[in-house]
C-alpha cells in the first residue's frame, strides 16, 4: 500500500522563531546505571503541590497510526511525538485549538516516522523552545530534514539520557528514564525516550515504543517506575508491555495510541489481555479520540473525545487470546541459565477436573533477566506447543506453566487448555527460545 | 535508481520511505526484503517490466473469457 504525503522538502521562507531557554536539563552526577542510586534524588528538591495550583494536562491525540502526545502545565507546553507526515496538519491544528502558540519542549522519542512524520508542520507553525531527541543517526530522509530544521532554526537540542531531570517549572518532575548513557543495542525502538513525569502523587509513564529490551533494562535500573497513567509502549505491539514490567508500573489507566485497522495487528490480543486480565482501565485513541489525563496532583479524571463526559467505559476484556509467534530476532543468542525445574505432569485427582494440577516449573538461575517472548514449552509429541507471550523472567525466579486458565502474574502463566496436555504415564517437557534452540528438557514418569 | 530507506519493520510488514521531491511512505511484506536488511537500511528499488509474465496473465484472462462466454 502506498500513502502520498504532501510535498516536504520546500525551502522555508518564514524565519523560524526560536526564544531563550525555558528549560534546563541537569544531568545527575554520573549519569550511569551503576553510579546512579536512587537516593541520589534527595539532592532535588522534591515538587510541592501547593506552589503551584496548577493543573497538568495530558492529550493523547488521535493521530491514527502514530503517537502524539501534549503536556500541558501551566503556560508550559511538552509535545512527545507528531505522528505522521499526514498526522503533521492535525497535530498543529489541535494544538492551536487548545490555545497553544509555542512549544517549550519537544520531543522525539525515536525516528520512526509514525513518531515524527508530522515534526515539520509542528516547527512550521510553532516556535520551539527545545528539542529532547533519542539522538540514533537512523539514515531517514524525514528525521534529517527534521533535524536540518532545528539546526537552521538554533533550536537547542540535546541528546536524551537516562537520569536526566527537566526542570520546566518547580512543581512538575520530570525523569528521563530511557534510553541509557551507552545504548547496548542498535534498535531504534528499544532506544525510545521514555519519561515519567510527577505531579504530586500523580505519575505518567510515557514510553514511545520501547521494546521488551527496553523495559528489562529499566526494571534493572531501580528507578521507580509506578504509575497511575501508562501510555503504552508501540501501539500496544506484542513486542512491548511485558508482565514484569507492568507489574512494576502497576498502573490504573493504560492508554494505547493506535489506528483503527492498521495492518500491523497493533495492539495485539495478548497485550490486550495482559492489560484486562490485570483490570486496568484501557483507553485507545482509535475508539476514544483524543484522551485528556487531567489532574490537580492528588487526582485525575479522564475525558475522551468520544465517550459521553469521561464516563470510564472499560474495554471488553479479550477472553481467550490469540499468541501469535514473534517474527523479530535478536542477532546473538546468549547462554541462558533457564532451566525446567520442576514438573507435575499427573493433576492430583481427575486430571481432566484439575488442569491447573498439571504444571511446568521453569527458574531462572542466571543473574540476568531472561525475555521469554516467543519461546515455547511443548510434550513428547511435539504438539500441545504452548509459545511464551511478552515475558520476564527475572534472575532468581521462578514461573509455572499451567495446562489451564487463569489470572497471568510474575510467577504463574496458562496454557489455556481444555483438556489435559501432559501424559500421565511419562512425559517429557521441551523448553526452546525463540530461535527454536533447546534450552532444557525434563522427563517425568514412564520408563524415561 | 530510486533509493529508500527502511524505516521500520513491524512484523511481517516493512515500511519504506521514499524521497523523490515529495516523501512516499510504501508498505511492503518484510520477506520482500533482500536478505540480512534491517532498519535503518537504504536499499535501491529496481522495477522492471515483464513482458513475458504479462503475456501470459492475458492469455489466461482472455482463456477466461472465452470460457465464460461458451457456457
Amino acid at each position: 500500500m502506498v500513502q502520498r504525503s504532501p510535498p516536504a522538502y520546500h525551502t522555508r521562507a518564514a524565519p523560524c522563531a526560536c526564544f531563550i531557554l525555558v528549560v534546563f536539563f541537569c544531568a545527575l552526577a554520573g549519569g550511569c546505571l551503576d553510579t546512579i542510586s536512587i537516593s541520589d534524588f534527595n539532592r532535588f528538591s522534591l515538587p510541592r503541590l501547593t506552589d503551584s495550583g496548577s493543573e497538568l494536562k495530558a492529550y493523547f491525540l488521535d493521530v491514527g497510526q502514530g503517537d502524539s502526545t501534549l503536556i500541558m502545565f501551566g503556560n508550559k507546553t511538552i509535545l512527545i511525538d507528531a505522528g505522521e507526515v499526514s498526522q503533521g496538519n492535525i497535530v498543529v491544528q489541535k494544538l492551536k485549538s487548545l490555545g497553544i502558540s509555542r512549544i517549550d519542549l519537544l520531543v522525539a522519542t525515536h525516528p520512526h516516522a509514525d513518531h515524527i512524520g508530522g515534526m515539520e508542520r509542528v516547527l512550521d507553525a510553532f516556535a520551539v523552545g527545545q528539542v529532547l531527541d533519542a539522538g540514533m543517526p537512523h539514515p531517514s530522509p524525514l528525521y534529517e530534514h527534521f533535524l536540518n530544521m532545528i539546526e537552521s532554526c538554533h533550536i537547542p537540542y540535546t541528546v536524551a539520557k537516562q537520569g536526566q531531570i527537566i526542570e520546566i517549572d518547580p512543581a512538575l518532575r520530570i525523569l528521563v528514564l530511557f534510553p541509557p548513557d551507552n545504548p547496548s543495542i542498535e534498535d531504534l525502538n528499544d532506544n525510545s525516550v521514555v519519561l515519567r513525569i510527577s505531579y504530586g502523587t500523580i505519575d505518567l509513564l510515557l514510553t514511545g515504543d520501547a521494546g521488551i529490551s527496553a523495559e528489562m533494562q529499566m526494571l534493572m535500573t531501580g528507578y521507580a517506575l509506578d504509575s497511575e497513567i501508562l501510555k503504552v509502549a508501540h501501539h500496544g505491539s506484542s513486542h512491548s508491555t511485558s508482565f514484569a514490567f507492568l507489574e512494576r508500573v502497576h498502573p490504573q489507566v493504560a492508554v494505547i495510541s493506535v489506528g483503527a485497522d492498521n495492518p500491523y495487528g497493533h495492539p495485539s490480543d495478548t497485550t490486550l489481555a495482559a492489560l484486562n486480565t490485570a483490570g486496568y482501565t484501557i483507553y485507545r485513541t482509535d475508539h476514544d479520540g483524543d484522551i485528556q489525563v487531567k489532574s490537580d496532583g492528588m487526582s485525575y479524571t479522564v475525558q475522551t473525545a468520544r465517550r459521553d463526559g469521561g464516563v470510564l467505559i472499560p474495554i471488553t476484556a479479550l477472553q481467550s487470546p490469540t499468541l501469535s509467534p514473534v517474527t523479530t530476532r535478536t542477532a546473538n543468542v546468549p547462554v541462558y541459565e533457564v532451566v525446567i525445574s520442576a514438573t507435575q505432569f499427573n493433576a492430583p485427582g481427575d486430571d481432566r477436573e484439575n488442569l491447573n494440577g498439571e504444571y511446568v516449573r521453569i527458574s531462572n538461575r542466571g543473574t540476568d533477566a531472561v525475555s521469554m517472548n516467543g519461546w515455547t514449552l511443548s510434550d513428547r509429541t511435539g504438539s500441545h506447543g504452548y509459545i511464551f507471550p511478552a515475558f520476564i523472567l527475572l534472575p532468581e525466579s521462578s514461573v509455572s506453566v499451567y495446562t489451564g486458565s487463569g489470572a497471568i502474574n510474575d510467577t504463574a502463566l496458562f496454557m489455556g487448555r481444555t483438556s489435559p496436555v501432559w501424559g500421565n504415564s511419562g512425559d517429557e517437557a521441551m523448553l526452546k527460545d525463540d530461535f527454536g534452540n533447546i534450552i532444557d528438557t525434563r522427563s517425568e514418569g514412564g520408563d524415561s | 535508481m530510486a533509493q529508500a530507506t527502511v524505516d521500520r519493520i513491524e512484523g511481517d510488514f516493512a515500511v519504506l520511505i521514499l524521497c523523490n521531491g515529495e516523501i512516499t511512505t510504501l508498505t511492503l511484506p518484510s520477506a520482500l526484503l533482500p536478505d540480512g536488511c534491517r532498519e535503518g537500511d537504504i536499499v535501491s528499488l529496481t522495477l522492471e517490466r515483464d513482458p513475458r509474465a504479462t503475456q501470459t496473465a492475458r492469455n489466461r484472462v482472455a482463456e477466461t473469457i472465452e470460457r465464460l462466454q461458451k457456457r
